[in-house]
Formats: structure tokens, C-alpha cells, sequence
């Protein structure tokens, strides 16, 4: 009977896949009901889950992420490496988070509630319950679905990390039993770290969710249904194919915005769905905007934006810990009541987090242990998007005199942070949440902003685009990221991810010395002592000696380009495979050696020090004469206040 | 009609202390310059003999400047420990500087300290009252105590109102609320303080203590008026200096002469403030004491 079943499911999905055009393999069919209950601080949830073994053996028992356990206690995984604070914000121990089962079975079969276990894959922590096993009575065979119903509650923590509440907002994301990844016949479900994000199947959504007909909605995908009940409450009902995750949001205090966006090249038609909080209304405009540019930007550059919907949710004040996160089609921004046009935090959080539906959303790496495929290529595209909207001199910050550019802001962090970990890493090994964050944002996209400026910007154009085009609605790795640029470029790149993705080591190359010397007119023996002194020219031209020493500072060998420049005006460029310590150009022409700089296009962007890349013969004080003056003023002013 | 009378001698009396005012200014840049040495040397060590030298002039480059702060962490480290010395030196001067001001200001015409010259009377009256205007300091501890105290009260209040920032709107109101309370609580301790110090200085007594709380019965016996001129004679500075402030701001500093001019309109600022704080002073000690000094 229960073969039938499967069987069943099997064709109905596969033909529904078929006919509704379905761009990823669904491995997963969610049909949640689920009822905010806002005086409980709770979700209560019904979930019918169709999984399909998608390997070559049978698999006996399943592994469920219970994300929402990781705010159950002090000692959960999560609390414990982050000592209950996170992104900022701080854990109220009064509001608990957690999901609870109160049942699962196999439609139509066994009780599994029984078989419930916790399991700690990653740090055998036994209060950590993020993790739950159920023992199947009997195996699901080789490409073979299985149905399993699941009554849970879900009670919300007060927000501090993504999901929660705060006030009358509700943020309700990782909070259904969600089936881990099955990968070469294993399950691959981490359990929820502080510095960790998610990984999960493709698949469809169907979640219906009832809540006070007072509150405004939003959710994942496309709204298809709704429906007022005759209990002060109504039911939104929600569908989307080829996600791999399913967020929603409720808040009386929510104004909806909805706006139909179309693309001509590439083409994209989608509604762009804004729910803006009471108090931030003016932001409508700025973030509408920003999002417009997002989509507009990543179709480009990318792929055309699929979906047929696109929602920004802005929590409200006082929830920020929800904020700046991204789900499939629907993310989080941020903003405070305030912050001026020249402060484009929310235009950035809009973008990166919009970009994220292609860099996590259909390109489905897995956060947990490759973080850098999501983040870096992300803070990447951001810094890009950001520049070619904003200004590329201040498209973070510009105030009065003030610009700073999203890159030099991303650099600044870089130079001014630690190396203790590699790129390629278990999110939750790394030293610390900085050196994640690190890790996975900022160097993640200057290795990438290094690879546009090895290979030109058109190559890195077609590998990107290339890459997502063959890899999205899949799980890629660094590797088939790596041999796609290998197979655009027709290079061999190991050279250049193997160190930046896999050292912790420096990249640091910088003038080591610059001398030039007059050679003196003819003095003393040249030929045979018997021949006699050497007699001085009547009009020699005067040579000079040029030395340029290059030096490596760092640990990390890059090919670099040195730009010498002389009094008459003449340039060469030298190259260097940068391999020594160091190496000594030198020169004997009739002119005086003026400058020299290593990497004068500035393409070696993880270079640590800008400071050391070039030397000058001359010094010039007029920038110390400039800022010196400056700051003396700025003092001054403050004695000046003293004085009073 | 007291007010404005104090107010027109404050500017006459600011206006005819052109020594004081350059003795003032010449103080400010000889401290001031302590941190333009450091600074200038740390900057032209690192960027000096580099290609970005020429390009940090002519514009403000927030990659190099991140550079500088992040490799040159132990210059930075004895700026920022140098500044708060010499702040903290200043902020003791200050208080000579301020016992000469006064001392100076309440100088009949004629008189045999006038004769004696500016210089001799300004110390005179610097070294006569230091030691009275530290005592005055160290009490008014007290009074910035209850000052902060009033301040933190806001804060609780504040987040009831705001529903613990969920009301943003009026978070951001009741924080500038907040500001502005600050401010003028501020002031009116700082005004109050002049006060104490006048009476000092008019009464040479030596009973500090006495003079500080015979100051606050002063202010709030005339609250108003002694409100009205402080924020005359602050309004008056601020449109001043608020006009030199703009000018130095809109000159684009990117090259050297334009840098140079911008720093001639900044010390004739910092001269300005050395005025109004004469102004100030000569104001308020008209207020308090209009028989003393004529008109």
C-alpha cells in the first residue's frame, strides 16, 4: 500500500514538475498549515513532507534540522558559542525559542514519534537538539518518496538572531521541521551554529497561515489564496516551486506596497512586494529604489530574476536582529528612523540581501561548509552593484566631504582584521564570528574582485554568468566554481585559489628601495694597467644607476607589475612572478629614476599595505602639510571649547 | 535695558582687547601645533615618498587614509595620547587664562594696573586667581554630578515613552529632546560657573565654595536675564564664527595655496571664539557689577 503511495507521488510530482516547467530537481514537497498564535508568541503547524530519495541506496532513518531549538537553552550549540548574543543583539532570557513535536508519522504507516532523537554531528554537544533523527520501520528504496505528516509548535524566541518576535512583529523563519540533505547517501544536517547559515533541498512550498486579520502578511513566493475566516482570523495561502526554504512575516504595523517590475533585457516580470513599517515609511522610496537596482543589476549581470514575486520586509524598530537576512524571494532590510540620504545602509542591505536569492537562493551552496560561495560572491556583486549606482568614489558613504565606496570601506575591514583562518572553512570553525565574517564576506569577494582583474572583465563576465547559468537550483561546490572559470578562461587558476582560498597567509608586496646614483665620469684603469689611466671624455653624457628592489612581504606568491618612471618621462613596466623575497631591477640610462610602484592598476586588491606599493626620490609633505593642518584646526576648535 | 547695556560693553570692551584676543589665539595655536608636528610627520612618513602623496592632496581618499590608521597604529596611538595631554595642560591654563581675562576686563581706565601694561596685568590677574579657579573647579564637580544625574534620568523616561525605541519616530524626537536639555543644562552650569568666578575676581575674596552657591542664587534670582544675555552674546558668536566656519568649509582644499588659505580663515575662527569668549565675559561682568566698571 504504502509502495502505491510512493509510486503515486512519484508520477504526480514528476508530471507536475514537468508541466509547470520546474527548473530544479524537487527532492522536497511541503504542504504546512500554520496558525500564528500572537498571545502564545507561537506558531502552531501541521506539515504534510514528501521527500524523495534522491540517491542510489535505501535510507532508513531521516534527519530533521529543529532550528528553532537553538534559543531553547543556555547550552544549546548556538547559545554556547555565542554567549546568547548575536549580530549585535542580545538574547532575552525570558522569551525562549523552540519547536516541539507533537507527533510524526508516515501517512498512512508508523508512528515515528517514538523513534525522535537528537543528535550532535558536529560537536557531540547533548543538550544541543538543532538535530533530530527518526528511525524509518522501513528503509525508503533508491529514488522512492516518502510522505510524512509532522504536528509541531513552533514558539518564537524575542528576535536577536533572523527569527522572533518583537512587540506585534513576527519574523517566523527556520521554524518548521526541516529535512536535512541526503549527499552521496549520507545526510548532510549541521546543527545551527552562531556562525552558521543553511542548507537545504530544492523543492515546493504550499503553506497556508492563518493569523489575526489585523496583520499584514508576507511570505515566501506567491500569494494565491486568502481568505477571511469568521473568527477575527484569515488564512494567506502561499505557493512557490524551486526554493529550498520557506520565510514568513506578519505585523499590523505593516504598509504594502506592490509594484509590477519588468525587465525588456534580459526579461523579467516579476511584482516587487514592499512591506514597510508605519515608522519608516519615508524609506519606501530609497529602498524601492534600491531593489529595483538589485534586479535590475543581477538579471544583467547574471541571469534573468525567475520568480514571479520579490518581497522586502523592513522590521520594525527595535527588531533589527531580523534584519539585513535573506529567504528565497522574500529578505529582510534595515533602516533607522533618520539616517540620511548620504548613509546608504539600507540601498547596501537591499541589494546584498535581494542579491543573495541568486547567490544561496538558486545557487543553493551549502552555507554551513562553504560560506564564501554565498557571502563572497555576494559582497562581491554588491560592491559592484553599489558602485555602478551610487558612484564608484562614494557608493557607501558620502557626507559633505566625506566618500567612502563600498570598497574601500570592505578593504578597510580586511586590512585591519587578523588572518587566523583560511576562506574554506566549516563556518563554525573559525576563530571567531569576526574572522567568519571576515572570511566569508570581504576576502571571499576580493578573491573574486582579484580573479576579474587576473582574467579582464569581460572572462570574468562569462564565467560568472556561466556559473550560475549550469549551477543554479543545484548545490555547487568552490571546485565546479573553479573549473568553470578554468573552462572560460582556458587557464589553469590553481595557482591562484589554492593560496587565497586555502592559506591564512599574507599578501603584502611593496618597494623595498629606490636609488639613483650619478655613475661617475672615467677615473682610474679600465683596460690594462699598462695602457694607462683612463682620460676623461671632453662631453660625456652623465648615466645614471637606477635601482628599484621589489620586495614580498607576505606569505602569498601573485605575479606582480612594476611601473618605473623616469625625469625624461619615460615609463617600464616590469613583471615579476613574485616567487623571491625580493628582486633588484637596475637601470643605466640618462635619465634619473623619479617613481616606482608595484602594481600601479591596483589589481591586487587583497594587498594588505597601499602604503609600501610605490616610492618616490623626492618627498612630498603637502599631504601631511593638508591633513596636519586639518586635524590641528579640529583641535584647536576643542581647546578652544575648553577655553570657555 | 541692563541686558543690552551689558551686552553693547561686552562688544566694545571685546572689540578694544586686540591684545587679549591674540594673546588668546596664540595660546590655542601654540598647543594646537603640538598636534599638527605629530600629525604631519606620521603623514609624511607613510605617504610622503609614495605616488599617492600627490592624489591625498588633491582629494580625500579614504583607502589610504584606512592604511594610514591601520599601519601606523603606534603613531596614531602617541597622537591620540599626545592630544589628551596637552588637552588636559590646556584645560588647566585655561584656567589662567580665564583669572586674566577677568582681571584685565575689571581695570578702570587710568589706573595704575592699566599703566602697568597689558601683559603685567594679565598675569597679574592669571597667577592671583589660579588657585581659586581650580578650587572653583574641583567643587563644581558637584554640580556636573547632579548635571549627569539629571541626564540619566531622561533615560528611563525616554524608553517608557518610546515604547523601548518601537516608536522610532518619536525615539529620534525624544533623543533630540534629550540633546537639546543637555545642551542647555550645560550651559547654564558653564554660565553659572562665570558667575562664581566674576564674583571672585570683583569681590578678590577667597571663600570658593560661598562663591559658587552665591552664583547659583545669582542666575536663578534673574533667570531670565541672565539667560537672555548669555544666549545673546552665544547667538552672536555662533553667526560669527558660523560665517568663518562656512567660508573654510566651501574652500576646496585641493592644492596647497587653497590649503593655506583655508588655515588663515581657521585661526581668524579661532580668534573669533577667543572674542566672543572676551565678549562673554566682559558681558556678564557688566551684568553683574555695572557700577564697578562704568559704563
Amino acid at each position: 500500500m504504502k509502495k502505491l503511495f510512493c509510486a503515486a507521488g512519484v508520477l504526480w510530482l514528476a508530471f507536475g514538475a514537468l508541466a509547470f516547467g520546474a527548473r530544479s530537481r524537487h527532492v522536497v514537497d511541503y504542504r504546512i498549515q500554520a496558525q500564528l498564535v500572537p498571545e502564545k508568541r507561537a506558531v502552531s503547524g501541521i506539515e504534510a513532507l514528501s521527500w524523495l530519495n534522491d540517491s542510489d541506496v535505501p535510507i532508513s532513518e531521516l534527519q530533521f534540522h529543529l532550528y528553532l531549538n537553538a534559543f531553547k537553552n543556555n547550552r544549546s550549540t548556538f547559545m554556547l558559542e555565542s554567549g546568547g548574543r548575536n549580530r549585535a543583539f542580545k538574547h532575552d532570557d525570558s522569551h525562549w525559542g523552540y519547536t516541539q513535536i507533537h507527533g510524526i508519522q508516515v501517512r498512512g504507516g508508523a508512528d515515528l514519534t517514538g523513534s525522535i532523537e537528537y543528535i550532535q554531528p558536529d560537536d557531540d554537544n547533548p543538550d544541543d537538539q538543532t538535530v533530530m533523527r527518526v528511525l524509518l520501520p522501513e528503509p525508503v528504496p533508491p529514488q522512492e518518496w516518502i510522505t510524512l505528516e509532522i504536528e509541531f509548535t513552533a514558539k518564537l524566541p524575542k528576535v536577536f538572531s533572523r527569527s522572533g518576535f518583537h512587540g506585534d512583529f513576527y519574523m517566523v523563519a527556520q521554524w518548521f521541521p526541516k529535512i536535512g540533505v541526503l549527499q552521496d547517501g549520507e545526510w548532510n544536517c549541521h546543527q545551527y551554529h552562531s556562525n552558521s547559515e543553511f542548507f537545504a533541498d530544492f523543492g515546493v512550498y504550499r503553506v497556508e497561515i492563518t493569523t489575526p486579520e489585523d496583520y499584514v502578511v508576507g511570505a515566501t513566493g506567491e500569494r494565491i489564496d486568502v481568505v477571511d475566516n469568521s473568527d477575527g482570523t484569515k488564512t494567506a495561502t502561499y505557493y512557490q516551486e524551486d526554493v529550498h526554504d520557506f520565510a514568513w512575516t506578519a505585523c499590523p504595523d505593516f504598509v504594502e506596497f506592490r509594484e509590477e517590475y519588468h525587465l525588456d533585457d534580459p526579461e523579467v516580470n516579476t511584482e516587487i512586494i514592499l512591506l514597510v513599517h508605519r515608522e519608516h515609511l519615508k524609506f519606501k522610496s530609497r529602498y524601492l529604489s534600491a531593489l529595483k537596482n538589485g534586479l535590475e543589476f543581477y538579471s544583467r549581470n547574471y541571469g534573468p530574476y525567475p520568480y514571479a514575486a520579490i518581497t522586502l520586509v523592513d522590521p520594525a524598530p527595535g527588531a533589527m536582529g531580523a534584519g539585513g537576512m535573506e529567504y528565497p524571494t522574500l529578505f529582510t532590510s534595515m533602516t533607522m528612523v533618520g539616517i540620511p540620504a548620504g548613509l546608504r545602509m539600507p540601498e547596501m542591505v537591499t541589494i546584498h540581501e535581494f542579491g543573495h536569492n541568486y547567490w544561496y537562493g538558486m545557487i543553493g551552496s551549502n552555507e554551513f561548509e562553504e560560506a564564501w560561495l554565498d557571502e563572497g560572491f555576494n559582497t562581491y556583486s554588491e560592491i559592484k552593484a553599489m558602485a555602478e549606482y551610487y558612484g564608484d568614489e562614494a557608493s557607501l558613504i558620502h557626507l559633505g566631504r566625506i566618500k567612502i565606496s563600498d570598497f574601500a570601506f570592505q578593504r578597510f575591514q580586511l586590512a585591519a582584521s587578523g588572518n587566523l583562518d583560511p576562506v574554506l572553512k566549516n563556518s563554525w570553525d573559525y576563530f571567531n564570528g569576526g574572522s567568519y565574517s571576515l572570511n566569508s564576506y570581504g576576502k571571499g569577494a576580493f578573491v573574486l574582485l582579484m580573479l576579474e582583474n587576473v582574467l579582464g572583465e569581460d572572462v570574468m563576465s562569462r564565467v560568472m554568468k556561466t556559473y550560475f547559468e549550469r549551477w543554479r537550483f543545484k548545490h555547487p561546490k568552490t571546485g565546479d566554481f573553479i573549473a568553470v572559470a578554468e573552462e572560460i578562461s582556458g587557464r589553469d587558476l590553481d595557482w591562484f585559489f589554492g593560496p587565497l582560498l586555502n592559506s591564512t597567509g599574507k599578501l603584502d608586496y611593496g618597494i623595498g628601495g629606490l636609488r639613483c646614483r650619478e655613475i661617475p665620469v672615467r677615473r682610474g684603469f679600465f683596460g690594462e694597467p699598462a695602457e694607462g689611466l683612463a682620460a676623461a671624455a671632453a662631453e660625456e653624457e652623465k648615466v645614471f644607476r637606477s635601482a628599484v628592489s621589489v620586495v614580498r612581504r607576505g606569505e602569498i606568491v601573485f605575479p606582480q607589475r612594476i611601473k618605473v618612471v623616469f625625469e625624461n618621462g619615460e615609463e617600464i613596466i616590469e613583471s615579476w612572478e613574485g616567487r623571491e623575497r625580493w628582486k633588484r631591477f637596475v637601470y643605466r640610462l640618462p635619465s634619473r629614476v623619479v617613481s616606482a610602484q608595484i602594481d600601479p592598476e591596483n589589481k591586487v586588491v587583497l594587498d594588505g599595505n597601499l602604503l609600501n606599493n610605490s616610492r618616490t626620490i623626492k618627498e612630498n609633505k603637502a599631504p601631511g602639510f593638508k591633513y596636519g593642518l586639518g586635524l590641528m584646526f579640529t583641535f584647536q576648535e576643542l581647546l578652544s571649547f575648553f577655553s570657555f | 535695558m541692563k541686558i543690552l547695556k551689558s551686552y553693547a560693553f561686552g562688544i566694545g570692551k571685546a572689540t578694544r582687547a586686540s591684545k587679549m584676543v591674540s594673546l588668546l589665539w596664540l595660546v590655542n595655536i601654540l598647543f594646537g601645533s603640538i598636534v599638527y608636528f605629530l600629525t604631519s610627520r606620521m603623514i609624511t612618513g607613510a605617504v610622503g615618498r609614495t605616488v599617492l602623496a600627490e592624489d591625498l592632496v588633491a582629494s580625500f581618499d579614504f583607502r589610504v587614509l584606512s592604511d594610514v590608521l591601520v599601519h601606523q597604529g603606534q603613531e596614531v596611538r602617541t597622537i591620540v595620547f599626545a592630544a589628551g595631554l596637552v588637552l588636559s595642560a590646556f584645560s588647566v591654563i585655561a584656567l589662567f587664562l580665564k583669572g586674566g581675562i577677568l582681571f584685565t576686563l575689571m581695570q578702570p581706565a587710568n589706573t595704575e594696573a592699566e599703566r602697568a601694561g597689558f601683559a603685567g596685568t594679565f598675569f597679574q590677574g592669571g597667577g592671583k586667581f589660579f588657585c581659586r579657579f581650580f578650587r572653583l573647579c574641583v567643587y563644581s564637580l558637584l554640580p556636573w554630578l547632579v548635571f549627569l544625574l539629571l541626564n540619566a534620568l531622561f533615560h528611563p523616561l525616554g524608553k517608557i515613552v518610546t515604547a523601548g525605541g518601537a516608536r522610532e519616530g518619536l525615539a529620534v524626537t525624544v533623543l533630540w529632546v534629550r540633546i537639546g536639555i543637555g545642551v542647555f543644562l550645560f550651559l547654564l552650569l558653564r554660565m553659572i560657573l562665570d558667575y562664581a568666578r566674576i564674583r571672585i575676581v570683583v569681590s578678590d575674596t577667597g571663600h570658593v565654595f560661598k562663591s559658587l552657591w552665591w552664583a547659583v542664587g545669582f542666575v536663578f534670582r534673574r533667570f531670565g536675564k541672565t539667560l537672555v544675555l548669555y544666549y545673546l552674546v552665544l547667538i552672536t558668536g555662533a553667526a560669527i564664527c558660523g560665517f568663518l566656519y562656512i567660508l573654510k568649509t566651501i574652500l576646496p582644499a585641493e592644492s596647497l595655496p587653497v590649503v593655506m588659505m583655508a588655515f588663515i580663515v581657521g585661526q581668524i575662527l579661532i580668534a573669533a571664539r577667543g572674542w566672543v569668549l572676551i565678549f562673554l565675559q566682559a558681558a556678564q561682568l557688566k551684568f553683574y557689577s555695572p557700577e564697578s566698571l562704568g559704563t
